[in-house]
């Protein structure tokens, strides 16, 4: 009985040991730009809330790295980027990755928000649809401008304070429609439906907005069909519904997870773009290709990418900078890496030149997150990524979608090919 | 007509692959009185197991097979012997509790272990492709459909003829009389563990061979509960009808009423539930389970 | 041992009475003016934390007045709640309703879609009811998906929050107090309504359903009233949190959360007014503690394997707490008490 009693106080000790640890922490991480005065060394934080547990696992954790490695570099060469020598960091500045695991749980992802604002970081991060929908609102009270891995088009619904390095879905979508007209040589109007993930995500994409503008350029909308985001079981139904209706086009945002397993089965049923039943099916960046091709290999031939970042082989100097950088930090990683590696670097990026263009207005002491917004993220004009995204990053207060083109990719013979850009719509839902 | 059989086929397929689920719910919900709610998680893990046997150690099918339920026996061992057995006497829901602890846990695990990331192991497993004019069947999943099989029968042959099987029908049905027969009670329950964690694991690598696998794939879980649900708790054989029927009337309910929701539908996901809820008010004890009469 | 020594019950006042001596006023007395002064000493992010725990509690109580009292077990705790959440934010959003005026109308709706729900469990019970409650929380996110003209869809809703006049509950302290206004009276309410007729009756079905049946307890209408009481709270709760975040999306309801709310009662103690507070306090303090300590494991492990552990260390801590304390921390409490009112006697 003793022994039961000492374990029971002891696990009730660990619960205890909370509630200083919740109080200390804000205090500890007190912000560093109240400290004394100039010559000392100040440190800024960038980062925010990642979802380390939970569907984006994979690719949160690849961004993290993304995050760390390049602010490692950046820390130490004190510039931008190599192509940018002339941005430079201040000598007595230093930058950190602040992150929490929320989890993706909306409760948690409001409180460790609070926390990191507490704790000094003047930027944000929102790693899903989930956050992105909640924390949008405050984000925008509160002055302070987000990076995000979610790019669903209630953001520009009005445009808020979180900042996209990829299109927005249904730009995707209008693009991946543009892109599919061109080649299309029937005299019939091409039939469209949407075949998307069944959350909050994979539905943003389906708005009256976007089917307005596919029905003016010419196509005929059948309907739509929802896969799990994560498919337990292969989307044969909501195929077949596509092949009984006579549908040409599909489109969706779905992750890996679930574009994967749509492919293969399409490939089972016999449907693709150069099987018996001539279907094409394209998908929002959160498909990534560069995850696809090596698990799919020429199984996924005619899958096409809307908004994806360059391939790892690129030989633009963005994608030889994230080569360089994974090689130097991660060897064991290299050619395995997840492509959200590369997001990492890109928002980080954002983050630090919105922290650098502030502190060209405002000293660094008296920085605050409004300031970072205001003189940072809305100055943000041309970012060269290096040839990573489709065009270089350019925001404002009503230009929250940081480039103005969307790159379609498709796979061919189990390689990724670039199949051009074509310009955003920004179609988005009006409230 | 084409549309349709595709249909009942491919649902058939899905439904047997439930049904293998459901039946290690059943184990653990008859011998132990305690709702699983990591049934779904067991099958997350024999996804990965697979992966991780086929994948990156490079087994035979066979031996990876047999080494995941290597692991999944290990696996039930530990479970029941460390966090169930101490909670034999407690209220069924501290069980309930458990298992919702052990599911947090199996998350974490497959987090640290394969980093969350999505593992496809397409094409490893091997396949018969079967084409009947244009209807086909996911070439896994007719050798999913013969493991389901085998491990029913086998099941089926455990509980008929040997002294353990035995006992635990026994135990399902009083465990005050078994106990005094000189069962040991324990024994049963950490049989019914390890048959439910193997069972699961089988089911996940042949779910994984499928659609890959993922931390998400636990949910398949929860259409587990929905098979139970409608063959009745008490009987096995009601729990493989009831996933064939489940299986099909899913993908049927979506082919056919999901044009015409308002917003599309989305119905193959929710269609359990609500299989569920017409099953409780119309027939509460499922299509094939006993009805208990009560007495004070 | 309810009372320290030495106090005896004189009156069916006293015994009825829930603070019973002058000590247990002043405790009362001094753990609310701590309570609401606490916007004074602590940040944001402990008013946000605060807040969530005291919408959380009033949600809570509505599962023990249904789980813990009535023993109908529901695993669909927040599908109830985005009930209430989705009829207050499109009232307040579409029709210009004020929040005073949507409050009741959430907390009404969810009471219906409960009983709605809480049908089946006139014919089953245990395992059934869960499932009946599971396919609840699935029905109702999937119908608010579905209805995107009215309830936002995938997109989500924007809400107004409240305001009386022209004060807006617009800062962390101000919705504090409103939540923790709504989280008293939840309290106080759960508390009284297992005292009454209704409560007992509760108790009665609990404890035999036969037997409760053949002393006069209509069934029927019990456990449907259980249902309806349950949900109102978590119609509140979920109005509160949605008018928080003046934005309303059903992932803000996701599954994992009514399985949680069943644990935070599991470890409180079932049927304990101070057990809800106990559970649902100590697993979001573990929850947060799970979230700093992910961090500063990543000094010595990859960030995500980090993240796992920690999310490893909620699930043991939660098993060895149910091995070692399986009635909960309510439990546990009263034996403390016990203890020190006795030391140091041990009998």
């Amino acid at each position: 009985m003793a022994k039961i009693k000492w374990l029971f106080v002891a696990s009730l000790l660990i619960m205890l040991v909370a509630l200083p640890l919740l109080g200390a922490c804000g205090e500890e991480e007190a912000p560093p730009p109240e400290g004394p005065p100039p010559p000392v060394e100040y440190t800024l934080y960038v980062g925010g809330c990642f979802a380390l547990t939970g569907a984006y696992a994979e690719d949160m954790a690849a961004s993290l790295a993304g995050y760390e490695d390049y602010i490692a570099w950046v820390n130490e060469n004190k510039i931008l980027a190599p192509w940018y020598p002339d941005k430079t960091i201040p000598d007595n500045v230093t930058f950190e990755v602040l992150w929490r695991d929320d989890e993706l749980n909306v409760e948690k992802v409001l409180s460790i928000y609070e926390e990191l604002k507490d704790a000094g970081l003047m930027v944000e991060r929102v790693s899903g649809s989930p956050q992105a929908l909640a924390l949008m609102n405050l984000l925008n009270e509160d002055r302070i401008g987000a990076t995000s891995a979610a790019a669903g088009p209630y953001l520009l619904s009005p445009p808020k304070t979180i900042f996209t390095n990829y299109p927005i879905y249904t730009d995707d979508c209008a693009a991946f429609a543009d892109w599919f007209l061109e080649n299309w040589t029937e005299d019939r109007a091409p039939r469209f439906a949407f075949l998307t993930a069944d959350n909050a995500m994979g539905r943003g994409v389906v708005t009256d907005e976007l089917k307005a503008y596919l029905t003016s350029i010419g196509y005929e909308i059948v309907g739509e069909q929802y896969v799990p985001l994560v498919p337990t079981a292969p989307p044969t139904t909501q195929l077949l519904w596509l092949k009984d209706n006579g549908v040409d086009a599909c489109f969706g945002v779905m992750i890996n997870p679930g574009s994967q397993p749509t492919v293969k089965e399409m490939n089972n049923l016999n449907m693709g773009p150069d099987k018996a039943y001539k279907i094409t099916f394209g998908c929002a960046t959160p498909s990534h290709i560069q995850v696809f091709v090596p698990a799919m290999g020429e199984e996924g031939n005619g899958f096409v990418v809307a908004g994806g970042y360059a391939s790892w082989d690129d030989t633009g100097v963005g994608m030889t900078f994230a080569n360089q950088l994974l090689a130097a930090n991660r060897p064991d990683k290299v050619g395995a890496m997840h492509i959200m590696y590369v997001d990492g670097i890109i928002e980080a990026m954002t983050q630090v030149e919105a922290l650098r263009l502030a502190m060209l207005e405002v000293p660094v002491e008296e920085l605050t997150p409004a300031d970072v917004l205001e003189y940072g993220f809305y100055r943000i004009k041309s970012l060269d990524i290096g040839g990573i995204t489709s065009t270089p990053l350019t925001y404002g207060p009503a230009d929250i979608e940081g480039v103005d083109e969307v790159r379609i990719q498709q796979v061919q013979d189990g390689k990724i090919v670039d199949l051009g850009t074509y310009p955003c719509h920004h179609i988005y839902k009006h409230q | 007509m084409t549309f349709f059989l595709q249909l009942i086929v491919s649902g058939f397929s899905l439904g047997m692959v439930y049904a293998l689920i459901a039946i290690g719910f059943v184990i653990i919900l008859k011998c132990s009185k305690a709702f699983n709610i990591a049934q779904g998680h067991f099958v997350m893990i024999g996804g990965y197991l697979g992966f991780t046997f086929l994948v990156t150690f490079h087994l035979p099918v066979w031996a990876s097979l047999l080494a995941a339920i290597a692991v999944a026996i290990v696996m039930g061992l530990l479970i029941e012997r460390l966090t169930l057995r101490p909670l034999i006497g407690q209220p069924v829901l501290a069980v309930i509790m458990m298992t919702i602890a052990l599911a947090t846990v199996f998350e974490g695990l497959a987090t640290l272990i394969w980093g969350g990331e999505y593992k496809a192991y397409h094409g490893v497993l091997p396949t018969i492709t079967l084409r009947i004019g244009e209807i086909s069947v996911p070439p896994e999943m007719l050798i999913g459909i013969m493991v389901s099989v085998v491990t029913v029968a086998i099941l089926m042959l455990l509980f008929r003829y040997t002294k353990s099987g035995l006992a635990m029908r026994a135990t399902a049905e009083d465990e005050q009389v078994v106990q005094s027969a000189g069962i040991r009670v324990t024994t049963v329950y950490a049989l019914s563990w390890v048959i439910a964690c193997v069972v699961g694991v089988i089911s996940g690598i042949i779910l994984g061979g499928v659609s890959g696998v993922m931390v998400g794939m636990s949910q398949v879980g929860l259409k587990a509960f929905a098979v139970v649900l409608l063959g009745g708790v008490n009987s096995i054989g009601g729990a493989i009808i009831a996933g064939i029927t489940l299986g099909m009337l899913e993908n049927i309910a979506a082919g056919y009423l999901d044009p015409l929701l308002p917003a599309g539908g989305g119905l193959a996901n929710i269609f359990p539930f609500i299989v569920i809820i017409i099953v409780l008010v119309f027939r509460p004890h499922g299509l094939f389970g006993l009805v208990e009469i009560e007495r004070i | 041992m309810a009372l320290p020594s030495g106090t005896f019950n004189q009156s069916y006042a006293q015994d009825m009475a829930i603070f019973r001596t002058k000590t247990q006023w002043i405790l009362l007395f001094a753990f609310l003016a701590f309570l609401f002064t606490c916007p004074l000493y602590s940040g944001d992010r402990i008013l946000t934390i605060l807040t969530i725990i005291g919408i959380t509690v009033i949600s809570v109580h509505g599962l023990n007045i249904l789980t813990g009292y009535c023993n109908q077990i529901s695993i669909g705790h927040a599908g109830f709640m985005a009930v209430g959440a989705y009829t207050s934010g499109m009232l307040t959003a579409h029709l210009g309703w004020s929040f005073w005026a949507a409050l009741p109308c959430a907390a009404l709706m969810a009471g219906l879609v409960g009983i709605l729900f809480g049908l089946p469990s006139l014919k089953v019970k245990g395992f059934y009811l869960i499932m009946a409650t599971i396919a609840a929380q699935f029905i109702i996110i999937w119908f608010i998906l579905q209805f995107r003209n009215i309830t936002g869809g995938g997109d989500g809703l924007a809400v107004p929050r409240p305001e009386i006049g022209d004060f807006v509950f617009k800062s962390k302290a101000s919705y504090f107090y409103l939540v923790m206004i709504f989280a008293c009276l939840a309290t106080f309410a759960a508390t009284n309504i297992v005292r009454t007729r209704a409560g007992r009756a509760f108790i009665a079905i609990r404890d035999n359903e036969l037997a409760a049946e053949v002393m006069g307890v209509n069934l029927w209408a019990y456990k449907l009233l259980a249902f309806f009481i349950g949900c109102v709270f978590a119609g509140v709760a979920g109005a509160l949190l949605v008018h928080y975040v003046a934005f309303a999306t059903v992932d803000q309801f996701p599954f994992m959360n009514s399985v949680w709310y069943l644990g935070m009662l599991i470890v409180g103690g079932m049927g304990s007014t101070a057990g809800v507070i106990f559970g649902v306090v100590s697993l979001k303090l573990l929850d947060e503690l799970v979230v700093i300590v992910g961090p500063m494991l990543a000094v010595v492990v990859s960030p995500q394997a980090a993240a796992s552990l920690s999310l490893i260390m909620r699930g043991l801590i939660i098993i060895i707490f149910l091995i070692f304390e399986p009635r909960g921390l309510a439990h546990r409490w009263q034996m403390v008490k016990a203890y020190y009112r006795l030391w140091p006697f041990s009998h």
